[in-house]
């Protein structure tokens, strides 16, 4: 089993997106497949028009009980299944200090189904704070969508000094670029200049700003699912190709 | 993982509901999506006995790929794509590895062959929510004889697929499915199986399993023992005459030497005339095919041989090997000829109305009495017989006894066989597995004792090319060795295994089975 998560300290990068549609294809290539949605807006629960249980919330799910299991829900797609976010989410933080061993709760509670999935997407709120720490521990690698203009640069660098702070491991963080807009000369230059500077940490394939990719809050599914043969899913398929094959190097 | 997940289900129709009145039910009663419509024809495949059925296994192909799934949930335990159906196949001939893999335990030496085909109409189904969600996968599946024919042949179930987390939405369809008259049942694979193949599934096998009757005579008794038999030989003619395996001449034999058995061990129900003339031609019937099952032994054992010789050899053998099969062709277009003979049908049809003359089976002085009593004394006679033998060998016995004796305790098993239903069910198979035991050890004694033979007149039989016969003359003399020093060791074994056979305890339960 491994663990990819999805974490921007930056909202409105096209964090959700890329979660849906690389599990999405991790699922389609036949492995199985969990999506957590640990944000408290659920924008990934409602892409896979997925609503989450009534009584269950920040406390259910981190005192790691058969209560996560059981609000696990599939999908519309073979071998994809969620687990939907809930409002009560928000709280997560507050419940976390107050719980032993706070650092590593969530992968404990993680592991509990590390039989049953090959990959499991965490989709996390864009926070730093303990929660976001869980996810740094839990994680196999720790996908950043850096929009390529100045001041994502800027948060992904602080990212960095925080996990050298805290001693996480900065070799399981992985970064592309997200929403890039080609004619923008702003973006032409940060793309670059991240590349000079020889970032290993930042995967070839980028996905372009489409509005079509706005459309999948619209449709509520996957973007290759009503767009297959656009070029913005395959620049997906590929992200998701790439990162696998990190992950197994 | 300690959540139950909800299973794959399967329904069927009522017999009187057609699928478009389904159809437009369903989508009344329940928000859903047609996702695709599929027309296939179905080839299903298995062996003669059924072992892919015994076994759990459901093999077909749809036209594009063949599928293996499993009948309990109709898994897909295996699939590869190809378009040409393999018409006869040992599970080497399945062009797949991991197919092959799986096939083969299963198989072993039987080929799997197309036993019934359909035609299926298959409809996909999401149910939905308010969120038009997918809650529940359903496939409606309309199956029907590509044949068309008088007799309305069709067969319509719904399977259902749950999705993790909306077992409420399952039990509110399944609730939904019982009122309308649908019925769960199991497996759609035996309802299909039953309708469209011509011989139901799972009824023929190999072993002798007959149901007789407390109250019968024995001569009513070995009436139908023979009907059963001959009903056995009927079944595998077909099977022999078109060399589709090995194991439809070898049961065909059987059922002839299980015959001839009860001919003789059986004694005092038909005339003494009668007895002796039917020994005869059942000698001769079972003899006619000796030679064959001759070959087809060697044949098998070829890549045991192979494995068995030191490497330098194997190129010797290999040409025994191949006038072997050249050989096997020739007898077995003999034999194929000899079953289509007047000469073979004339016997056979002449044992056919035998046995439908009730009163061939009351001509001798036991044939009016009560099957058990008589049973038990001939099993008991048997019994005593083999211990009395048996007893009186050690690991320095010549060969022919050991033979003897192996011969007393193969009628000894066949007795067993016969008359099992008349018996206690666990206690018959206990029996039954100790002389196993004891059958395997001399059997494997013997079989090595007949491999040394057969070798040595493998080497009378030497390759046409001279330069050859050298080479496989000395690969035969090494495999004559190995073979000779294994039998010697299944012949040590022999005392231990006789003891256990003989010990005080089994002595008292066969005591108290039969001689009572």
């Amino acid at each position: 089993m491994k663990i990819i998560a999805l974490y921007s300290l930056k909202g409105g990068v096209g964090k959700t997106t890329a979660c849906v549609n690389l599990a999405y294809f991790a699922a389609a290539g036949g492995a199985r497949t969990l999506v957590c949605d640990l944000d408290p807006q659920g924008s990934a629960s409602y892409f896979f028009r997925v609503r989450g249980e009534k009584k269950f919330g920040a406390k259910k799910l981190l005192q790691g009980g058969d209560d996560f299991i059981r609000n696990i829900k599939g999908t519309d797609y073979e071998n994809l299944d969620l687990l939907p976010a809930k409002m009560g989410y928000r709280s997560l933080d507050i419940v976390l200090h107050g719980l032993k061993g706070s650092q590593k709760r969530l992968k404990t509670i993680l592991n509990k189904v590390c039989d049953d999935y090959e990959y499991i997407f965490l989709d996390c709120p864009p926070s730093i704070n303990l929660m976001a720490e869980n996810v740094f521990m839990a994680a196999d690698a720790i996908l950043v969508p850096l929009k390529p203009s100045s001041l994502p640069l800027v948060t992904y660098d602080k990212l960095l000094a925080f996990f050298d702070k805290k001693g996480f491991k900065t070799s399981s963080i992985y970064t592309f670029f997200s929403m890039v807009e080609s004619r923008k000369s702003l973006h032409k230059q940060a793309m670059m200049e991240m590349a000079e500077a020889g970032e290993k940490r930042l995967l070839s394939s980028a996905i372009p700003y489409r509005s079509i990719v706005e459309k999948m809050a619209f449709n509520r599914e996957p973007l290759p699912c009503f767009e297959p043969g656009k070029k913005v899913s395959q620049n997906y398929e590929d992200l998701w190709d790439e990162l696998k094959n990190k992950m197994k190097s | 993982m300690q959540i139950r997940l909800a299973k794959p289900t399967v329904f069927r129709f009522a017999d009187d509901m057609t699928l478009d009145f389904f159809e437009d039910e369903l989508q009344q009663a329940f928000p859903c999506k047609l996702l695709e419509t599929e027309n296939v024809a179905l080839t299903y495949f298995d062996t003669f006995d059924w072992r892919l059925y015994r076994n759990n296994f459901v093999l077909l192909h749809n036209g594009k790929r063949y599928e293996l799934r499993t009948i309990a949930d109709q898994k897909i335990v295996a699939a590869f794509n190809s378009e040409t159906i393999v018409q006869l196949g040992f599970w080497r001939e399945f062009p797949s590895p991991e197919l092959q893999q799986i096939l083969r335990p299963v198989l072993d030496i039987r080929a799997a062959q197309p036993i019934f085909v359909l035609q299926r109409i298959c409809k996909k189904y999401a149910l939905l929510n308010k969120d038009e969600k997918t809650v529940l996968r359903l496939q409606l599946e309309y199956n029907a004889s590509p044949v068309a024919s008088g007799d309305d042949q069709k067969l319509c179930f719904l399977h259902i697929n749950p999705v993790r987390g909306y077992d409420d939405e399952l039990a509110k369809l399944t609730f939904w499915l019982e009122k309308a008259g649908l019925r769960q049942i199991a497996s759609n694979f035996n309802v299909i199986a039953s309708q469209f193949s011509l011989r139901p599934p799972g009824e023929y096998s190999s072993k002798f399993n007959l149901q007789l009757s407390k109250e019968n005579s024995v001569g009513e008794t070995l009436q139908i023992i023979f009907r059963d038999l001959l009903s056995v030989i009927r079944q595998n003619e077909n099977g022999v005459r078109d060399d589709i395996d090995t194991e439809f001449l070898h049961d065909f034999r059987v059922a002839i030497r299980r015959t001839r058995s009860a001919l003789s061990q059986i004694k005092g129900v038909l005339s003494d005339e009668d007895a002796a003339y039917w020994k005869k031609q059942f000698s001769e019937v079972g003899g006619m095919t000796n030679r064959l099952r001759d070959l087809d032994v060697y044949l098998l054992k070829e890549e045991d041989y192979l494995a068995l010789a030191p490497e330098s050899l194997v190129a010797g053998l290999k040409p025994v090997f191949r006038s072997l099969a050249s050989d096997r062709k020739k007898e077995h277009r003999k034999i194929a000829e000899w079953l289509n003979s007047e000469k073979y049908r004339a016997v056979m049809r002449e044992w056919e109305a035998f046995l439908d003359k009730d009163d061939s089976f009351t001509q001798g002085a036991r044939a009016a009495k009560v099957v058990q009593k008589t049973a038990s004394q001939f099993i008991y006679k048997k019994y005593l017989k083999i211990l009395r033998n048996g007893k009186r060998l050690d690991a320095r016995s010549p060969d022919q006894e050991l033979h003897d004796l192996r011969i007393e305790c193969k009628k000894l098993r066949y007795l067993l066989e016969f008359f099992k239903s008349l018996y206690p069910e666990k206690e018959i198979s206990q029996m039954i597995q100790q002389l196993k035991l004891l059958q395997e050890n001399l059997g494997d004694f013997n079989d090595l004792y007949v491999q040394q033979q057969d070798l040595a007149r493998l080497l009378a039989k030497a390759p046409e090319n001279p330069s050859d016969i050298k080479v496989s003359a000395a690969a035969i003399g090494g495999l004559i060795g190995i073979l000779y020093q294994r039998q010697l060791q299944v012949r040590l074994n022999f005392s231990k295994v006789f003891a256990r056979f003989g010990r005080k305890k089994s002595v008292s339960m066969f005591e108290k089975l039969f001689a009572a």
